[in-house]
């Protein structure tokens, strides 16, 4: 049954009932005209309220996030009379900056529909790759310049075999993260090299003022990346290619070129979060990106990106990045245990799991 | 504790309580430091156990098998290492190598494949308690004797290794004294690297140092000792040591050690970093790393040094007394030592 405003049409169980006048006309006896109409209606009012529906669990998503941020950052702005000081704020962005800067080009990736988890083995072998180089007499820099070439490359041949062989991205991540973990430990012996030199310690424990330099690397990816996602063309391809891929290429996007594309922009994200990690800590060590390996995807999943292509925000992100270092500072203050901190997350990220679904659940 | 002196070399020992073991040790090989001038200095007990010498060698070859949970894990090689190179070096024994990743039912087919090979003894380098009271009961279904480098404890079986609790602690005394004798009059902040997931056994490194820093401050108050928890990775120490350290006001004496070298390293950039000019360090293990950090780092008061190669050493003598039907110390861990800049053989510029 169908019931409509003034000028309406009445039906019930498919017979139309009284006069219709559409757009000024008047129609007589009303049979598969109005039978039309109707559908037409019924089909607008549906969608009206798909996306209704959709807005309001896009937005509790949004503001749930939101609301998970602002629980956790109190909890430990009361727990701890250390948490809510310029200095620990300042060191918990630096010390989430570099899985904010991998979490920020996944997500592209994520919303591109494709998955990324080569992330901290490319970290390490571009760390190693670099204390190799420096040990070995090169200049600094020019090692810097040299992994993260390596980075991008290491990204263009998941890219490559991913998009122009067909593999999927997971099979694909996965068997490149193996491959140059393996080779970092391989050609550094495991062993854990010192890297000297003031200018490159810059990169990872300098500062500008009190804010710490890697927080400007983040900041810096992030307005990039949000730029490219929300005003560009390139972004919007990025979108259609994830939401439907065969839809995009008929439209005329270039889909695969850009996965590719997407997949270097991860590598050389992921080699610049090992630059930083290596000169923050004035060492190259094959296991200095164990500890990304899984946070860079649980952060891009609990903003709210859709681990099957077409959704997710750059602001989900970040805020999921600022509940990441908020949950690592503030338990390290508290000194709690990292188990807990690992059931806080696990938690979390079912939740970010679960809201996907009901928006999906909510356009059908 | 024991402690035994033969020919000018000793090394230092003690009997372990349950607590001796290790994981996740990123050690590594000494390059750049010479082996022999590690055996000049270092302290040898003899109660129970000989260096591995030709006496050994009652019969003319001794096949024993060898189960190690990594094959590229840095103080596993070192071990690995210590053991072949000792059993080269005797003569009349030989080791065969099987490698479990650490996985428990690998482990126990290695055996089963080892005792097929015809080995006459075991060594067993584990991390899985889970699965080696399986082990042990291979073993004794094929009559064979086994010796464990803790790691994990293998029933019925002598252990060797090092005294976690015993080496952690002596490494936090050190540093304290050193405090007391830098900065008198002050109460240092003590950050302890600790790594949970490792289990009991490496936590009790944790708690050792601490409690050797407690000896020299026996009023530490609560709020000056900070476990930092890591995964045992320097990336790890770095970032919770730069968050804990927010509780520790600027300007304050602050001694940080770890678990293992690079987890130590992670956690005294992490002070460098945070301006905390009063920082002592003292690294733990003695992996390359750590003694490069001794040498050119001016934070750093030395590193622990756990002597692994000595551990490999420490099995073949255990598993070649008994397979001469000797009877073996049920459990003997080695205590390391101080290492510091001005030691010889570390050569510091």
């Amino acid at each position: 049954m169908l019931r409509c405003g003034p000028g309406r049409v009445v039906v019930t169980d498919g017979e139309a009932v009284g006069q219709v006048r559409v757009g000024g006309s008047r129609a007589g006896e009303v049979s598969s005209e109005a039978f039309d109409l109707r559908q037409e209606h019924e089909a607008s009012e549906r969608e009206r309220r798909l996306a209704r529906r959709r807005r309001l669990v896009e937005q509790l998503q949004g503001e749930g996030l939101l609301f998970v941020f602002v629980v956790v950052f109190v909890l430990m702005w009361v727990s701890s009379p250390y948490f809510f000081t310029k200095n620990n704020l300042l060191t918990a962005a630096s010390v989430v900056s570099v899985l904010g800067i991998m979490a920020v080009v996944e997500t592209l990736v994520v919303i591109g529909g494709e998955i990324d988890i080569s992330v901290g083995s490319v970290m390490a072998a571009t760390s190693v790759l670099i204390g190799l180089m420096v040990t070995s007499g090169w200049n600094v820099w020019l090692a810097t310049v040299v992994g993260l070439l390596f980075a991008a490359g290491v990204g263009a041949v998941n890219g490559v075999i991913t998009v122009y062989f067909k593999i999927n991205s997971l099979v694909t991540t996965l068997g490149t993260y193996s491959i140059f973990l393996g080779l970092a430990y391989a050609l550094s012996n495991t062993t854990t090299v010192s890297i000297g030199g003031e200018g490159f310690s810059v990169l990872g424990s300098g500062s500008v003022g009190s804010v710490p330099v890697p927080v400007f690397f983040f900041i810096g990816v992030w307005i990039v990346g949000a730029v490219l996602a929300r005003h560009t063309a390139v972004g919007r391809h990025v979108y259609a290619t994830g939401d439907n891929y065969d839809a995009a290429v008929r439209s005329g996007v270039q889909a695969d070129l850009l996965r590719v594309g997407l997949f270097v922009a991860m590598g050389l994200a992921s080699g610049l979060a090992g630059v930083i990690v290596t000169s923050e800590l004035g060492s190259a060590a094959p296991q200095i990106g164990d500890p990304y390996l899984l946070s860079v995807v649980t952060a891009v999943i609990l903003g709210g990106a859709s681990l099957r292509g077409g959704r997710g925000t750059m602001v989900g992100t970040l805020v999921a990045v600022a509940i990441l270092g908020v949950l690592q500072n503030g338990f390290a203050l508290l000194q709690f245990s990292t188990y807990l901190e690992d059931t806080v997350l696990g938690t979390l990220l079912i939740l970010a799991v679960l809201t996907d679904r009901l928006v999906r659940r909510a356009e059908r | 504790m024991v402690r035994h002196i033969r020919g000018g070399r000793a090394r230092l020992r003690v009997g372990l309580v349950g607590v001796a073991g290790l994981v996740a040790v990123s050690v590594v090989g000494s390059a750049g430091v010479s082996s022999a001038g590690v055996r000049a200095t270092a302290q040898r007990a003899v109660a129970q156990f000989p260096a591995p010498s030709k006496a050994l060698c009652k019969k003319s070859h001794y096949k024993i098998g060898y189960d190690v949970f990594s094959g590229s894990q840095p103080f596993a090689n070192l071990v690995t290492a210590g053991l072949v190179k000792a059993a080269q070096s005797i003569g009349c024994a030989s080791i065969v190598k099987t490698i479990d990743n650490l996985n428990g039912p690998v482990a126990v087919g290695n055996l089963k494949t080892l005792v097929n090979e015809g080995i006459g003894g075991f060594v067993d380098f584990q991390v899985l308690a889970a699965y080696q009271p399986a082990i042990a009961s291979e073993l004794k279904s094929a009559k064979i004797p086994g010796v464990a480098i803790v790691g994990a404890n293998l029933p019925g079986s002598p252990d060797v290794g090092a005294s976690n609790y015993g080496a952690a602690y002596q490494d936090g005394l050190y540093m304290a004294q050193q405090a007391k004798k830098r900065f008198p009059g002050t109460v240092p902040y003590v950050l302890g690297g600790a790594e949970p997931s490792a289990g009991a056994i490496i936590m009790g490194r944790y708690y050792g140092a601490v409690a050797g820093e407690k000896k020299v401050y026996p009023n530490l108050p609560s709020s000056h000792v900070i476990e930092v928890q890591t995964d045992g990775t320097e990336t790890t120490a770095y970032n919770n040591t730069l968050s804990a350290l927010s509780a520790v006001p600027s300007g304050s004496v602050v001694l940080l050690t770890g678990v293992n070298d690079e987890v130590t390293g992670g956690m005294a950039k992490a002070a460098q970093t945070r301006n905390y000019s009063h920082a002592l360090v003292n690294s733990f293990g003695g992996d390359p790393y750590g003694l490069s950090q001794t040498c050119n780092n001016s934070h750093y008061v030395g590193a622990w040094y756990l002597e692994p190669r000595l551990w490999g050493e420490d099995a073949l003598v255990a598993i070649m007394e008994q397979m001469n039907g000797q009877k073996v110390q049920k459990q003997v861990g080695v205590l390391g030592e101080e290492v510091t800049h001005s030691t010889a053989w570390l050569h510091c510029k």
